[in-house]
């Protein structure tokens, strides 16, 4: 082994984070970088150290570790390390290389870092990528909130604040009242994990939150426009228009 | 009917056609006076006479509604038949129609009486069998939460922790885990708890998630040393306090406060549960599972929807219990 595995510890609670430092300590390949206590801090840390191996807890302030990998630039290999079992699923899909049951012991820990180094330190692929969105979508059934980033802030938005949702070439525009954020989705992945009793495609480009509607007007033959509270008028397709006839029982 | 009329003609040597007539008559007019005495019945039923008035009641109205069957029995013959003689007839058997009035008078009675009783008695049995229903979803629903599996295996995992590096902490934390479990198996939905017993185990249950939490959570519980004996449903304020734990503490890398403030209020004990929550997080859409069983087993045992109140407001959230002082608990 001609260098150490860096190593950063993604977890919350003191007692968990103190056996987790005590783990990587005992064995030589490891070499502990640094520790974060919530999702916001663990994206700057990733980010900025770049990390070769996260441990990462799933149940943080501020981000889920789904969440929190989403937005990090830089992508290392992860060990879940959650007392929650119904998220193994998914953490394979995102190619998690161990998923440990909180509590386990020494030896478990070992051999999930043997895995690691017997795979060799892979970063994530684009393939990859795209299983991350699926397991987010399957951590929480329909999407109630979503992690953008701004500069070096993050802010997590309620999905009951977005107005409408504009397609914008490899992006996604979320409209709300106060702000517009940017997030790096396809409409698709919008469409089928926002509920779908609150959110219409109303159009190849807009996706609406039918609580803020204020009215449907006529635009011209079988097309129609859907006037918003803050007073946005956008055009609906004809499809759409039906969809949104159909969601509001007219 | 054909009784009565072969008794008229046989017996009494009336016609065949006043026979039929007489009834006819009588026995169309009792049935419609029969009918018309459910509504009356309704008040002067066993439940709501004591057993003197009840008789004394049924007396009056038997007497009431066998004068009118007579009297307007006769005046339809008198009617139908113009005939002096008839009713001259009619008077004589006066007495023994009566009788009969009497005899019909109680039949309907009991009758009615019963058709009431078997409909209580199937509310009864409705009604019991959801409240059953209620008591043993609230008691699944309260071993599911007593048995939290995140929250056990989290305390766990501190525990293992606290093994290698404060093993004195580990064991006072694992003797701590256990007296909460203890707790919590040692009652049932039905069982009722004096406060001061319920606040040690809520402390205990603090303790724990302290271990876990750090500085994140700090708590503070008040109580009145007037209540401390007064008498509660058994861990009902458990999942009020999980529910605090799970929307202030989880979310916030900064310090969460919850507290317990009890007080009598006239003849009630009120109970207040504070925390504070990150205003900057959205908050997390539980299953509200938690409050509604609160609430559900309050109104099951004081019979009264209205003991729990739950507000939200900028940063904080608070849910108020009132418990009836020395409560008088349905079985």
């Amino acid at each position: 082994m001609e260098s150490k595995i860096k190593t950063i510890i993604i977890e919350d609670e003191e007692p968990a984070r103190n056996l987790l430092t005590l783990f990587v300590s005992e064995i030589s390949e490891l070499e502990l970088i640094g520790e974060a206590s919530d999702g916001f801090s663990a994206v700057k840390i990733v980010n900025e150290l770049k990390p070769d191996l996260i441990i990462l807890d799933i149940q943080m302030p501020k981000l889920t570790g789904f969440e929190m990998l989403e937005l990090c630039e830089h992508k290392p290999t992860v060990i879940f390390s959650t007392a929650y079992d119904q998220y193994a699923l998914k953490a394979f899909e995102i190619n998690a290389v161990d998923y440990l049951l909180k509590p386990y012991d020494r030896t478990r820990f070992t051999k999930a870092i043997e895995k690691v180094i017997a795979k060799g330190l892979q970063k994530t692929s684009p393939q990859q990528e795209e299983s991350l969105q699926t397991a987010i979508k399957k951590n929480s059934e329909i999407l109630e909130r979503i992690a953008v980033r701004m500069g070096q802030k993050i802010q997590v938005i309620p999905v009951d604040d977005i107005l409408y949702l504009e397609s914008y070439d490899d992006y996604v525009k979320i409209h709300t009242s106060k702000d517009l954020y940017l997030k790096e989705k396809t409409m698709k992945y919008f469409e089928t994990n926002l509920d779908p009793h609150q959110f219409v495609r109303i159009h190849r480009s807009y996706i609406i939150n039918l609580n803020f509607i204020e009215r449907l007007d006529y635009y011209d033959k079988d097309s129609y426009s859907v006037i918003l509270k803050n007073g946005n008028s956008l055009k609906a397709s004809t499809s759409g228009y039906r969809l949104l006839k159909e969601k509001l029982n007219l | 009917m054909i009784a009565h009329v072969a008794y008229l003609t046989l017996g009494e040597g009336k016609s065949l056609l006043i026979s039929a007539l007489e009834s006819v008559v009588f026995n169309l007019l009792f049935a419609i006076l029969g009918l018309a005495m459910w509504y009356p019945l309704q008040f002067i039923s066993p439940e709501r006479n004591k057993p003197i008035s009840l008789i004394t009641n049924l007396l009056t109205y038997g007497v009431l509604v066998i004068f009118i069957w007579i009297v307007s029995g006769d005046f339809l013959m008198y009617v139908f038949t113009e005939n002096e003689q008839v009713a001259a007839e009619l008077e004589k058997t006066m007495p023994w129609r009566a009788v009969i009035g009497f005899f019909f008078f109680n039949i309907t009675i009991l009758f009615y009486y019963l058709i009431t009783y078997y409909n209580d008695l199937q509310k009864k049995i409705i009604h019991e069998s959801r409240l059953r229903e209620t008591i043993r979803e609230t008691e699944l629903n309260l071993l599911k939460s007593q048995i939290n599996p995140h929250f056990l295996f989290n305390s766990l995992n501190s525990a293992s922790a606290l093994t290698l590096t404060k093993p004195e902490k580990a064991h006072e934390m694992i003797v701590k885990l256990s007296d909460f479990l203890r707790y919590g198996v040692s009652n049932n939905a039905e069982a009722l708890s004096p406060l001061y017993e319920e606040l040690e185990n809520i402390r205990r249950y603090l303790d724990i998630e302290t271990v876990r939490f750090g500085k994140r959570l700090q708590y503070e519980i008040a109580c009145n040393p007037e209540c401390q004996e007064q008498m509660l449903p058994s861990l009902i304020l458990q999942p009020l306090f999980e529910n605090a734990v799970k929307h202030g503490v989880y979310d916030s890398t900064e310090p969460v406060k919850i507290t317990l403030n009890c007080q009598k209020k006239d003849s009630w004990l009120e109970i207040i549960i504070q925390n504070s929550f990150d205003p900057e997080m959205p908050p997390r859409k539980g299953s509200g599972t938690g409050l509604k069983n609160v609430s559900e087993r309050l109104k099951l045992m004081y019979g009264n929807d209205s003991l729990m109140k739950a507000i939200k407001s900028e940063s904080l959230f608070t849910v108020t219990l009132m418990i009836p002082y020395n409560p008088i608990v349905k079985s």
